[in-house]
């Protein structure tokens, strides 16, 4: 074995490390120190995070809920300033870019922190809408970004051709404009959508407990709770942010797989 | 009839670029050449024709009817770029048939035609594939039967074959002939290839920073220049400088008749070097011979001027640098110019 | 001119919500930061929120846990991805590395959160790797083990952090690294370079900018955000962004306001590394890098 691969090997052992101690304390009923391998498979940790009193599916779908009305808002209002900033030119260009892109940077607590007063007079704290309202910011510049891009990489002249040909201006963007952005704008949407999904924090201060998302649901267990439950529920957390990532990606590399063309600029 | 007409088109890009208030009338089925070093703006025009761009002033007709304010997808051209901008998430079948998609044919029979397009320009039977399948060559004529399809009323070609090698642009450039004389679509081409545009056209506007300085078929445009700029455009080397008094030509190699009547004054003569003959009554020396392609370029210098002569005859091949050699120029429709 | 503003409309809505939701919230909270609660009638401008703030040892030694834990992590994280996006660029010259590209976004999609709990299993004092020295006989009881995770000095984070960013940042250079021509080693040794010279003066500096940019970017995340050193952290000292929230939620003006100033401070530092990380990112487009 080469060096390099010998590194590599090292590296994505260590990465994968970490998952191990935790599927084998959902699985393991009691993991009493010293045991390396629980006796047996049990399945209580799994039983109660799955138990209908536990609410874990509803904090599931919730998530999503609010991941996707996130996603739709930020793609509704993400695409076209990404067009207008690629496409157009615009006065104070730069500044745009930087007012939109800037909650890359500051994090998003300290917004939500500042205007929790204002959400709550206002009667959107407790409420899944002013929820919804504070993961924009952190998850939007990501969509604009990928929009951006993928309009960067587009060739104007492309359109010219289908304006040549008679498309009208809905049927450009329908016909050339959208399935070319679609690839790249699924880094955008699935980062929208993890983002969202992973909020903890905001979560807690504007959802003030009675939007209950996932982590809401789960982290109290975190903290010196049952392990084997607390491992579950992360595996869970875990396994949907992951299962959103290849079906979204995943979707789409099929999807392109039979039109490849498509495909040059995007993986 | 006149097919196409442009009054007074004019555009600006700040101080970096002006296109001059242009006028041209194209007739139906007509091809004219829009032809200019890069950066003189046939391109601007071009767009400007097909509604790309708006004007700052001027309008376009199109047989007679006022076309400046409509739209680009409403005016039924076509157009063909450099790059051939084909959709790669579609077949090459519904590539070409994207356009008549857009008039709202019904698919089957829309694939059916753009079958038979493709088979006009020899791609029968690709339909299926995708575009990345093709080679840029094949590609290129994907794009032109993507425009063909639309029976367009004037098909626009923005230097379509710059990008392709040139046994591939010759071939493309024939097929484009072919396919303007069976269709005889009106159509207006952007080049900067002179051997492509006198290939093609049926007239060549040509274009020098921002303005149409001369139009006119091809021979006529390269047996007479309008202008200096134009002469040297087009590839002359030799300018002596004579002058007109009354009805005679003064040259440095004697004297001329003047066989229309000319203003008096100082000009340059242009002489191709195609015309100058290595027989005459001119004594001169050879000064340098360069071997090319098709021809020898030979330099003689006569009576203090160097005369650049071109020829791919025995006796051209014979020359050696310090020959003493005659030769003979042209001696009626001289062309000359102002400076 | 109508042209023009129909332009400007496009940008509007996503100007609106970011401008509201984001700057609005800045504001807010930079107002009630100098004390300002209209709604409880307070509409006074006071500094003793910012007095409160310096002057206290928690915040200074919660400011030292916070640095620490974000530059060592900023650290260890770009030594590790840059090493990773190395050898992924060395093995990518004789195989397709792309099943290794998806292996190294996996801890990319892991939430911080149940990353943060999975190094608490792995490493805690009866954690996986507790239990494998037991039986390897190095240690006799969990309390022997050392203490790295929920410690005080914030190993623990800095574990997470490494794990979490350091694909992050091999992610963000390695597009950068692929890009560049196998001739340039080709070219190189016929120079006579070896692949240490050639790393070291070909592809390291080919990289910079982009390194710069990835790490800056993992320096002010580390530093502001909440979820790992709230599952990580202990209870004193804990890291500006946890002991912020923990003001707020206490409940009193006083203490909110004094949330804010820490929460302003944040926002400055990464609004002025953001800003660094920008030119660079800047800078490597248009050099071509990136």
């Amino acid at each position: 074995m080469r060096r390099s691969s010998f590194y590599l090997l090292l590296i994505g052992l260590i990465f994968a490390l970490p998952f191990v101690p935790a599927l084998i304390a959902s699985f393991g009923g009691v993991w009493r120190f010293p045991t390396i391998i629980p006796d047996g498979i049990n399945l209580r940790a799994w039983e109660s995070v799955f138990s209908p009193s536990s609410r874990t599916l509803s904090a599931i779908f919730l998530s999503l809920w609010i991941a996707f009305c996130v996603t739709v808002i930020n793609l509704m209002v993400g695409i076209p300033a990404a067009y207008a900033l690629t496409r157009k030119k615009l006065r104070f260009q730069s500044g745009i870019e930087a007012v939109l892109l800037a909650p890359i940077f500051v994090p998003a607590l300290a917004a939500v922190m500042g205007i929790h007063l204002t959400f709550l007079r206002l009667g959107l704290t407790e409420t899944v809408i002013g929820v919804i309202l504070v993961h924009l910011a952190p998850s939007m510049p990501y969509v604009i970004r990928a929009a951006m891009i993928s309009f960067q990489t587009m060739n104007e002249e492309a359109e010219d051709a289908a304006k040549m040909l008679g498309a009208t201006k809905s049927q450009r963007f329908y016909h050339v404009i959208l399935p070319h952005l679609i690839p790249g704008l699924t880094a955008g949407v699935v980062l929208s959508m993890l983002i969202s999904l992973s909020q903890y924090s905001v979560t807690l201060l504007i959802g003030a407990g009675q939007v209950i998302t996932l982590p809401i649901l789960f982290v109290p267990f975190l903290n010196g709770g049952d392990p084997a439950i607390g491992s579950a529920y992360t595996l869970v957390f875990s396994a949907v942010a992951l299962a959103l990532v290849l079906l979204l990606d995943g979707g789409l590399r099929s999807y392109y797989a039979t039109r490849k063309g498509g495909c040059h600029e995007w993986i | 009839m006149s097919g196409f007409e442009i009054k007074n088109l004019s555009k600006s890009y700040g101080e970096d670029f002006t296109l001059a208030p242009v006028s041209l009338t194209i007739q139906s089925g007509e091809f004219v050449t829009l032809l200019g070093p890069s950066g003189c703006g046939k391109t601007t025009l071009l767009k400007l024709v097909a509604g790309l761009i708006a004007p700052d002033g001027g309008e376009v007709y199109q047989q007679g009817k006022e076309l400046t304010s409509v739209p680009s997808e409403n005016r039924q051209f076509a157009m063909m770029f450099q790059q051939p901008h084909l959709f790669p998430h579609m077949t090459i079948a519904e590539n070409v048939a994207f356009g008549l998609r857009m008039r709202k044919v019904a698919k089957k029979e829309r694939l059916k035609k753009a079958e038979e397009v493709l088979a006009e320009v020899g791609l029968g039977g690709y339909g299926k594939r995708y575009p990345y399948e093709l080679s840029g060559g094949q590609q290129q004529r994907v794009s032109l039967a993507r425009a063909l399809v639309i029976e367009p009323t004037l098909l626009l070609l923005d230097e379509p074959f710059s990008a392709l090698d040139p046994l591939l642009k010759v071939e493309m450039q024939q097929l484009v002939k072919t396919v303007h004389q069976q269709t005889g679509v009106t159509t207006i081409c952007v080049t900067h290839d002179q051997e492509e545009a006198f290939y093609l056209s049926d007239r060549i506007a040509l274009m020098q920073t921002g303005e149409v300085v001369q139009v006119a078929d091809p021979q006529t445009l390269y047996r007479s220049p309008a202008t200096l700029a134009v002469a040297k455009f087009l590839g002359y080397k030799n300018f002596i400088p004579v002058k007109v008094e009354q009805d005679s030509i003064v040259t440095p190699f004697g004297t001329y008749a003047a066989t229309i009547s000319i203003e008096s004054g100082k000009y340059q003569w242009a002489i191709p070097s195609e015309a100058i003959s290595l027989k005459g009554s001119l004594q001169g020396l050879v000064n340098e011979v360069v071997h090319h392609k098709g021809y020898i370029e030979t330099v003689v210098e006569v009576e203090g001027h160097e005369l650049t002569v071109r020829k791919l005859t025995p006796d051209a091949q014979a020359l050696r640098v310090g020959d003493s050699i005659t030769i003979g120029l042209p001696d009626e429709d001289l062309v000359l110019l102002r400076e | 001119m109508w042209h023009r503003t129909k332009d400007y409309l496009l940008v509007l809505p996503a100007l609106v919500l970011t401008g509201v939701l984001f700057f609005g919230g800045l504001i807010d909270g930079l107002f009630k930061s100098f004390g300002y609660f209209p709604a409880v009638g307070t509409s006074t401008f006071s500094l003793q929120a910012y007095q409160e703030v310096m002057t206290s040892s928690l915040f200074a030694d919660s400011l030292d846990l916070t640095v620490r834990v974000a530059i060592l992590s900023t650290s260890s994280a770009t030594i590790l991805g840059v090493g990773a996006a190395l050898a992924l660029y060395f093995m990518a010259r004789r195989t397709s590395a792309r099943w290794l590209l998806r292996l190294f976004q996996l801890p990319l999609t892991i939430p911080h959160l149940a990353a943060g709990y999975f190094m608490i299993l792995l490493l805690s004092q009866s954690g996986l790797i507790a239990r494998v020295s037991y039986a390897l006989g190095w240690i006799d009881m969990p309390s022997e083990f050392p203490v790295v995770v929920n410690d005080r000095f914030g190993l623990g984070m800095i574990l997470t952090y490494s794990w979490k960013e350091a694909p992050f940042i091999a992610l963000l250079v390695y597009p950068v690294l692929a890009r560049i021509h196998d001739n340039w080693l080709d070219a190189a040794k016929v120079y006579g370079a070896t692949t240490t010279h050639y790393i070291w003066h070909v592809l390291l500096p080919a990289i910079r900018p982009a390194v710069i940019t990835a790490s800056l970017i993992v320096f002010i995340y580390t530093l502001s955000s909440f979820e790992v050193p709230y599952l990580l952290g202990v209870t004193y000292p804990s890291t500006l962004p946890v002991y912020a929230f923990q003001l707020y939620t206490s409940g009193s003006f006083a203490d909110r306001s004094e949330a804010l100033v820490i929460m302003w401070l944040l926002t400055t530092v990464a609004l002025v590394v953001g800003l660094v990380a920008y030119r660079f990112y800047r800078k490597s487009y248009e050099r071509g890098w990136e």
